[in-house]
């Protein structure tokens, strides 16, 4: 049975259906422009104008970006032997979007020479990161992930810093940022089919190792292929592809994962057939995506940019795909690591553990560095500089104390100690949280900025949580599920930035976590809502002591299994909504903390105090530090914590590693 | 004739596409040890996980003492009934002590107080697996036998009259396979406690329990006194093998091997 694409006969008809039902689609979204108004001749020929120089160069560009995006995701996910490699989840397009945001902000020259050059080494250097990360974990695809992930926040939350330093003049980055596949004229599409014609000719070549690849690294050698260089050389191609599609439009999330996931299904099984396939079905889905997207607007609108329309069913897709994922090594990422020692004497470690936390907060109250260097604030300088410290201070403090709270809830929920806000996507949900208020209130009140991120996080959580407790809380599906839906709502909060107005700058401050705005009353609710919500976890301390032992036994010793985990899953996530309503939603403190209060020695109820002293401690640090350290200039102290916050995941990371041998 | 503690009535489990246990009529009495054996596959976990309700059975009916399993409260069948899955998860940072202390949260619940009877019940039962010396040991330090005896005094700190194990013996050598179960034997027998325990190896269940319930790929093809179903064609219709029985050189209990 000979069909137009190497699947089975079914799928290829389904296919061919819904790629003429895209070209459908196209026909009627031309025959129902609005009509111009103006003189007769005039309007028809702007409409001539609009036809050959708009819509057609943008329906051409959704194709050909679609074909790359497909291409580039099979030869990643072929690579990689990742089932959810895609440029998105691995970073290359977050570290080609900072390039390009860098490069226009301090070096416009490079811009100027050349976008995807700088686009591609942005990818270069992300990709360069996670092998470096995963390498002797063996390219783990959960390792490989969560590092994507990191990268991809730790990018994010650098570009909105950049942004907002340096105002209007990158903002017009993340209007395609997000994806949008406005046309103006047939540049991008000139420019992407030659690189996606070689890019063809560089995955035919390289078809025979790649078949190779797919074994592991003992039966590649042995057949004689030069394992690192084909992979690097495959890896090239790819990473060339998705940088260009980012150059020309933004990232384009999904697409390169969906593609061969999809082929794969429709019967594709050897590397050739994924390859013909996963550009023209990539094609076909961007296609669609992007014409739905113009019906649906509204006249020169979208209803949302395209990018960020293909997250609504990659998300999905990804979620689907999660069974297939396997461990390269059968070794859990982060699985739970013994306790090296307990430390003896818990509540005196607990009291120094407090006073140190103090004596780091009055450090950072007194020391600072002024105009005439190092100052030892006494006296009037003290209570004149107070004002501005303290809420400041407060404000960091209350927030690493509610985020250490979090984070252990988190990871004792699910006995998974690489669990925290961050990883499982609840923070990026708060974001979309606040974007719904932002968009449905008319009115800005702090309260309901709060309500709106606690609600994001607490149905993130609740879905994180269900799908996982499908999989009996499997560490790596609980993981990827969080990367999942964490990727997803970071594709809806880049719909909102790419809006450009009021609604959308009060996202990019918030994810770029600065305290700048924090005043005495903010200072005092952060405060007041760490009291509140973390006393009363200390009367749960039973539930925190059963539920990491599993459902079994805990439903064998009687405890409430869905009361408890509803009841510690809504508090944790109001902790975290308060956290990153202060601090922005990507500190990483939230992991860090419970972790290093673990390393300390501290189990059972004693990690939850310990860790909500060190998460105060390590923010108020953080805020310190990163007032200091960059003076005159301030890094969002959000931004700072996630800087300190990455390597230390990573290197949990290698150690789970080390530790297992 | 005692009426029986768990009574089932037409008991079945399937997942999509999968029998995985047929309709099921049985009746266990209080105070007796049963083992429950069958090759790979023949529904003994699932059964022994649908008594400890962490299963729920697609049809049929349970009852534990005269109740619907569904009309328990979860801490009061929690006081009645403890279970240990198959494999035991990692304590966590846990000594000996603080993990048994866990047996007791069905008498205190979350927010009560440890009582003295508490803290005795718990030392008790350290005790009577013989953990003194272990009982400020990390659990996670100790070997094989000595966690898994950690997790049977969990078990009788809970307090029950009934003790359900998923096959406590899949990890540990021979030596230590006979101590947990000889002490599960002594501990039923001083308490009059109820034992369910699911076994792999037909002459360990033989030695250890009073009856054996024998399934086969979802269906019971044996119910009776050890002694009985030690006999050759009895075990020919388990395992599907031509199977013999002799004698135990120096005990003289029956001894089954295949042909």
């Amino acid at each position: 049975m000979v069909s137009w694409l190497p699947l089975s006969a079914r799928s290829s008809a389904a296919w061919a259906g819904l790629a003429a039902f895209a070209a459908a689609l196209f026909v009627a979204l031309l025959q129902t422009r609005g009509p111009l108004t103006g003189p007769g001749h005039i309007a028809d020929e702007l409409d001539r104008v609009l036809l050959w120089y708009s819509e057609m160069p943008r329906a051409v560009t959704a194709l050909l970006c679609g074909a790359a995006l497909g291409l580039s995701g099979a030869l990643l996910q072929r690579v990689l032997r990742n089932p959810i490699a895609d440029p998105s989840t691995i970073g290359i397009a977050s570290g080609a979007q900072l390039a390009l945001t860098l490069a226009t902000a301090f070096v416009p020259a490079l811009i100027e020479f050349s976008r995807e050059a700088v686009a591609f080494g942005g990818g270069v250097i992300a990709v360069a990161i996670i092998l470096g990360l995963s390498w002797r974990r063996g390219l783990d695809p959960v390792t490989v992930v969560i590092s994507g992930m990191v990268i991809s926040m730790v990018a994010a939350a650098l570009g909105a810093t950049i942004i907002l330093a340096k105002g209007e003049y990158v903002m017009s980055l993340y209007i395609w940022g997000a994806g949008s596949m406005n046309q103006q004229s047939w540049d991008a599409a000139l420019a992407i089919a030659p690189r996606f014609a070689i890019g063809c000719v560089a995955a035919v070549l390289l078809l025979r190792p790649l078949a190779v690849l797919g074994l592991d690294d003992a039966g590649a050698k042995s057949l004689g292929v030069a394992l690192h260089t084909s992979r690097f050389l495959i890896l090239g191609v790819a990473i060339w592809l998705a940088a260009n599609v980012v150059a020309e439009v933004g990232i384009i999330g999904f697409v390169g994962l969906a593609a061969p996931a999809l082929a794969h299904a429709g019967g594709a099984r050897t590397p050739r057939q994924i390859l013909i396939a996963s550009p023209i079905i990539g094609a076909i889905l961007l296609s669609l995506t992007d014409t739905s997207v113009q019906i649906l607007g509204s006249g020169t609108a979208d209803i949302a940019p395209t990018g960020a329309a293909t997250a609504l069913f990659g998300g999905p897709i990804l979620l689907w795909l999660l069974p297939r994922v396997r461990s390269a090594d059968g070794r859990l990422a982060g699985m739970p690591q013994v306790t090296l020692s307990r430390v003896a004497r818990p509540w005196l470690a607990l009291g120094l553990l407090a006073s140190a936390t103090i004596v780091i907060a009055v450090v950072a109250l007194v020391f600072g560095q002024g105009p005439d260097g190092w100052t030892l604030a006494t006296g009037t300088l003290f209570t004149d500089l107070l004002p501005f410290r303290g809420p400041r201070l407060v404000a960091a403090g209350a927030a690493g104390a509610m985020l250490g709270a979090a984070g252990t809830l988190m990871q004792r929920l699910t006995a998974n100690p690489i669990a925290g806000p961050e990883i499982l996507g609840v923070s990026a949900g708060g974001g979309v949280g606040l974007a719904v208020v932002l968009y449905l209130l008319p009115v800005l009140n702090p309260a309901y900025l709060v309500l709106g991120i606690a609600g994001g996080s607490l149905v993130t959580l609740l879905i994180v949580l269900a799908v996982a407790s499908r999989s009996g809380f499997g560490a790596e599906r609980l993981l990827l599920a969080g990367v999942a839906i964490g990727s997803l709502c970071m594709a809806v909060i880049s719909t909102v930035l790419a809006q450009g107005d009021m609604r959308s700058h009060v996202l990019l401050v918030w994810m770029s976590g600065s305290t700048n705005r924090i005043g005495e009353i903010e200072a005092w609710a952060g405060f007041l809502a760490a009291v509140v919500l973390i006393s009363p976890l200390l009367f749960f301390w039973r539930w925190l002591d059963i539920l990491p032992l599993g459902e079994s036994t805990s439903r064998s010793l009687g405890l409430p299994l869905t009361a408890s985990r509803l009841t510690l899953s809504m508090f944790a996530a109001v902790l975290t909504a308060f956290a990153s309503f202060l601090i922005g939603p990507l500190s990483l403190i939230g992991l860090i903390a419970p972790h290093l209060a673990r390393l300390l020695g501290f189990v059972r109820s004693q990690q939850l105090l310990a860790s909500v002293l060190t998460g105060c401690a390590a923010m108020v640090l953080a805020d310190w530090l990163s007032r200091v350290l960059t003076f005159p200039y301030q890094v969002p102290v959000g931004l700072f914590a996630a800087l300190i916050g990455g390597p230390y995941l990573i290197w949990l990371l290698r150690r789970g590693d080390t530790h297992h041998g | 004739m005692t009426s029986p503690l768990f009574h089932l009535s037409g008991v079945r489990f399937s997942v999509p596409g999968r029998v995985i246990l047929e309709p099921l009529d049985l009746g266990l009495a209080p105070g007796r040890i049963y083992g429950l054996i069958g090759p790979n596959g023949s529904g003994k976990s699932t059964l022994v996980k649908m008594l400890a309700r962490q299963l729920q059975p697609s049809g049929g009916s349970i009852s534990f003492d005269g109740k619907p399993l569904a009309d328990w409260s979860d801490k009061s069948f929690a006081r009645r009934v403890a279970y240990m899955p198959q494999f035991t998860p990692a304590a966590d940072g846990m000594n000996v002590r603080e993990l048994v202390s866990l047996g007791r949260f069905p008498w205190h619940g979350t927010l009560g107080r440890f009582t003295a009877q508490d803290g005795e019940k718990v030392e008790a039962a350290i005790e009577r697996t013989g953990l003194g010396p272990f009982a400020d040991r990390l659990v996670d330090t100790l070997s094989g036998g000595e966690r898994q005896r950690v997790w049977l005094a969990l078990m009788l700190a809970q307090d029950t009259s009934c003790i359900l194990l998923d096959e406590p013996t899949s990890a540990l050598d021979i030596a230590h396979e006979s101590e947990v179960l000889s002490l599960v034997r002594e501990v039923s027998r001083e308490r009059g406690v109820t034992v369910v325990v699911v076994l792999h190896d037909i002459n360990l269940a033989a030695r250890t329990c009073d009856d054996i319930i024998a399934l086969r790929a979802g269906k019971l093809v044996a119910h009776g006194p050890a002694s009985e179903i030690m006999a050759p064609e009895i075990l020919g219709g388990i395992y599907g093998l031509p199977m013999g029985v002799l004698s135990h050189p120096t005990r003289g209990e029956p001894i089954a091997y295949v042909l």
